[in-house]
């Protein structure tokens, strides 16, 4: 931390007249690492974008820039290309999109080598294969003749690494480079940066909104909020006590899992009672892909292998596992979007499982879905959007009585009624689409990662009104996440499913507290903590 | 990424007020064509079909003839005049036909993956490998020549055209969530695609239209310049162009003011189509009032 390398001096980006990063002034030390946090709009990734001079046209930056002695504002695009991959590289979110889908993972990491250092395309392949070898990638030799689709998630990112770290640089900015992936690959990943970023002396500026990922990284943060700086210092210090409102409620944000070590026994809830409200018996749902050759058989994706359980009423019943673990095709098949394969599903002595009629389900389950952008009609007021249930199960009459109840419902202003989805923020948009799922009076809410597309303090607030809507309408939930922190906080009793099929299950203080399986014990060793410690699991 | 950068559109910048003058460029455009339709069934300088064979061939304002007359001695502004209806005509309904078949056939296909969406799609590439020329022909030597015929063809022809582009377009919207929460609450699919998709994807279709529009302009003045869309007397901008050719060295202007209706036109409808488009979207609607 001897010398200084990177100085942003009252940096302002606006867009028109309308200012979206205010007066951010830091400073980042050689082989220092820097967190940079806050929620969505709060102007984090237009900061790391100005360094890189990557701004999209329609913005302008102000202030300056200093890396290394240079001024980077203003520099030319073809100075700029020098820096870029070079001296500063940088890492995305999403590694799908941020690979090239048609060309070679090696070819990829080579070019940047053939164009700053000059190397030769032999010895670029060379050393792609060794930068592949050191993020932990198997069997590096091959791997550089994959495309980025042949790669699994976790893997596609240590490719990025292994990129963004191939000419030495000295500055890695790294933008939520692991909020599409799994938790247990998470920790992985960041455990490999962190390692790769030490071991080539390289500064780093991490991006994110997830507190507990800063702290296991970072030795200081910056907190953004409306594009301007509301507190910075070191990471423990800005954690431990916050000086700043704004610090303290994202702290407070925190679920309880993630801020200490031991998860906190929660006492075993009532045992159940009565008729389960849904019985699933031995349901198995098959996917046929397309054949790649004509002669080979077809692939067949088993989303489902078997499961079965049963759910009671008055309950908040938690589903979690890792992306393709099949827990949203479980829910889909709960409110009768797709059908299984072979087993049986009865949902309140409806028979969802043979090609019965779904119609009287329609009133009886409901579901929220994950992403509040893309589960409303961008073309449909909102009054329209919620009374659509109603007017589909044949309700007659004036519905704007039961869209104003709705509303209140969910804490929305009813003048709200003849507005558009994209006037909203996510989280009043997942509010709206708790008061569609509501519309028709169901019994049964499933909620399939609502929470999860959200900022942080958002989550929070919507997982507050979900449990006060359950116990005011009198619902049973179905509560589906890949954050075991959000269900441990609201469900009672829970399953854990891999591959298809169920590992674990139990009341979510035992299971949580006391995991019976390696695969429940690593997702919980993974969940980011404050303390920083999940690194090492 | 997670970058909060404002849709482009959304910005009252240089990009958007184009836009808005396109449209009211194009929206001018076709006024002036529409109202030189509806006047022409009133009023035209002369009678556009009377031959008269004292003066063939006058050149620009003689005898009061603002732009002259044919070899026939036909008053050329009142045929263009009059031409402009034939246009309008084959336009409307061509693209009528299209749409009207076309988009129900690409929502069924969308909303029914698998073997039935094969089926309809290959069908309609069928259709689609047909040169629209030849299928008129053959729709002409079965009924007769004229622009009802043409127009049929036309419209035949872009039915798998607006087909696929539905289908494409509707594709991605049955994928969103919306979908399937609808469907959750029990909408079925015929519902779903009229009532959801449709209205997500318009914007793409209207400006497919347009297209489709001064696409189906310039073929009936194709077919008629063949010589098997609209039949003499009935004055039509292809046709104009067509009986020009023979003097086209002499008299180029035969050609050219036809061809400058019929340009002007299909430019009209493209920059309407451009405006049109951000009308619809609701996302903009802030920005308008």
């Amino acid at each position: 931390m001897s010398a200084e390398l990177l100085r942003v001096d009252d940096l302002n980006v606006r867009v028109g007249s309308t200012p979206l990063v205010q007066g951010v002034s830091f400073t980042l030390g050689r082989g220092e690492r820097l967190g940079i946090i806050g929620e969505s709009g709060s102007g984090k990734t237009l900061t790391a974008l100005s360094i890189m001079g990557l701004l999209p046209d329609n913005l302008d930056a102000s202030g300056s820039i200093q890396f290394d002695g240079t001024e980077l504002l203003g520099l030319s695009e073809d100075d700029l290309c020098e820096v870029r991959g070079n001296a500063i590289s940088m890492i995305f979110q999403e590694p799908m999109t941020a690979l090239n889908p048609v060309m070679r993972i090696g070819k990829q990491i080579a070019e940047p080598l053939k164009l700053h250092q000059g190397l030769s395309s032999r010895e670029a392949a060379d050393t792609a294969v060794r930068l592949l070898d050191s993020v932990g990638i198997d069997r590096p030799e091959s791997r550089v003749r994959s495309f980025a689709h042949e790669l699994s998630g976790g893997q596609r990112q240590r490719a990025m690494i292994a990129m963004a770290l191939a000419c030495g640089p000295d500055l890695v900015i790294a933008d939520e480079p692991t909020t599409a992936l799994d938790v247990t690959v998470q920790a992985k990943v960041l455990g490999v940066l962190k390692e790769q970023v030490v071991a080539n002396d390289a500064a780093l500026i991490l991006i994110t909104h997830d507190l507990p990922v800063v702290s296991a990284i970072t030795e200081r943060v910056l907190v953004l909020r409306g594009g301007t700086v509301v507190e910075q210092g070191p990471t423990d210090v800005v954690f431990g006590r916050p000086a700043d409102d704004y610090t303290t409620q994202l702290v407070d944000a925190v679920p309880p899992m993630s801020t200490t070590a031991n998860v906190a026994l929660k006492p075993a809830p009532e045992p159940v009672v009565g008729t389960p409200l849904v019985s699933v018996r031995d349901v198995h749902k098959h996917y046929r892909l397309r054949r790649a050759r004509l002669r080979e058989p077809a692939m067949v994706v088993k989303a489902l292998d078997g499961v079965s359980l049963d759910i009671y009423p008055g309950e908040t019943f938690g589903v979690v596992g890792e992306s393709g673990s099949g827990k949203s095709t479980l829910a889909r098949i709960m409110v009768g979007l797709n059908r299984p394969t072979s087993g049986s599903v009865v949902v309140d002595g409806i028979d969802v499982s043979a090609g019965s009629d779904l119609r009287p389900l329609r009133d009886v389950a409901q579901m929220v879905f994950q992403d509040p952008m893309g589960s409303l009609d961008p073309r449909m007021r909102i009054g329209d959007i919620i009374a659509e249930p109603l007017r589909s199960l044949g309700t007659a009459g004036d519905h704007s009585q039961r869209v104003r109840t709705l509303l209140d419902a969910v804490s929305m202003p009813a003048n709200i009624a003849d507005r558009y989805p994209h006037e909203f923020s996510g989280g009043q948009r997942q509010r709206i689409a708790i008061a569609r799922a509501l519309a028709p009076n169901p019994t049964l809410l499933i909620a399939d990662e609502p929470v999860s597309a959200l900022d942080m303090s958002v989550q929070t607030v919507t997982l507050d009104l979900l449990k006060q809507l359950k116990e005011q309408f009198e619902l049973t939930m179905v509560f589906i996440s890949h954050d075991l922190s959000v269900v441990h906080e609201i469900c009672e009793r829970v399953i854990v499913m891999e591959r298809g099929a169920i590992v674990e299950r139990g009341d979510v203080g035992q299971v949580f507290g006391r995991p019976s399986t390696t695969y429940t014990e690593s997702l919980i060793n993974s969940i980011p903590r404050l303390d920083g410690g999940f690194l090492n699991a | 990424m997670s970058i909060t950068v404002p849709d482009q559109t959304d910005q009252p910048g240089r990009s958007r007020q184009w836009r808005r003058a396109n449209f009211v460029a194009g929206l001018s455009i076709l006024s002036v064509v529409v109202a030189t339709a509806i006047l022409s069934f009133f009023w035209t300088p002369f009678d556009p079909t009377r031959v008269d064979s004292s003066k063939p061939l006058l050149s620009m304002g003689q005898q009061g003839h603002l732009l002259g007359t044919d070899q026939f001695g036909r008053d050329l502004l009142s045929q263009i005049m009059v031409g402009s209806q034939t246009a309008l005509f084959v336009g409307i309904l061509a693209v009528s036909i299209a749409i009207v078949i076309g988009i129900p056939i690409g929502g069924f296909a969308a909303a029914h993956r698998g073997l039935v969406e094969d089926v309809v799609m290959r069908i309609s590439d069928v259709i689609y490998a047909f040169p629209p020329v030849l299928l008129a022909i053959l729709l002409v030597a079965a009924v007769s020549p004229g622009t009802g015929s043409a127009m049929i063809a036309i419209g035949i022809a872009y039915i798998p055209i607006v087909a696929r582009v539905t289908r494409g377009a509707s594709l991605s919207i049955f994928e969103r969530d919306f979908v399937a929460a609808a469907r959750s609450y029990g909408r079925g699919q015929t519902f779903i695609f009229f009532r959801h998709v449709l209205p997500n994807i318009l914007s793409v279709l209207i400006v497919q239209m347009t297209v489709l529009f001064s696409l189906a302009i310039l073929a009936e003045a194709a077919l008629s310049f063949l010589g098997i869309g609209t039949q003499p007397p009935t004055p039509s901008w292809g046709r104009s162009l067509r009986d020009a050719q023979t003097f086209v060295q002499l008299t180029p202007r035969l050609a050219i003011w036809p061809g400058l209706a019929i340009a002007l036109t299909v430019l009209g409808f493209n920059l309407l189509g451009d405006g049109v488009r951000d009308a619809l979207d609701p996302k903009l609607e802030v920005d308008r009032l």
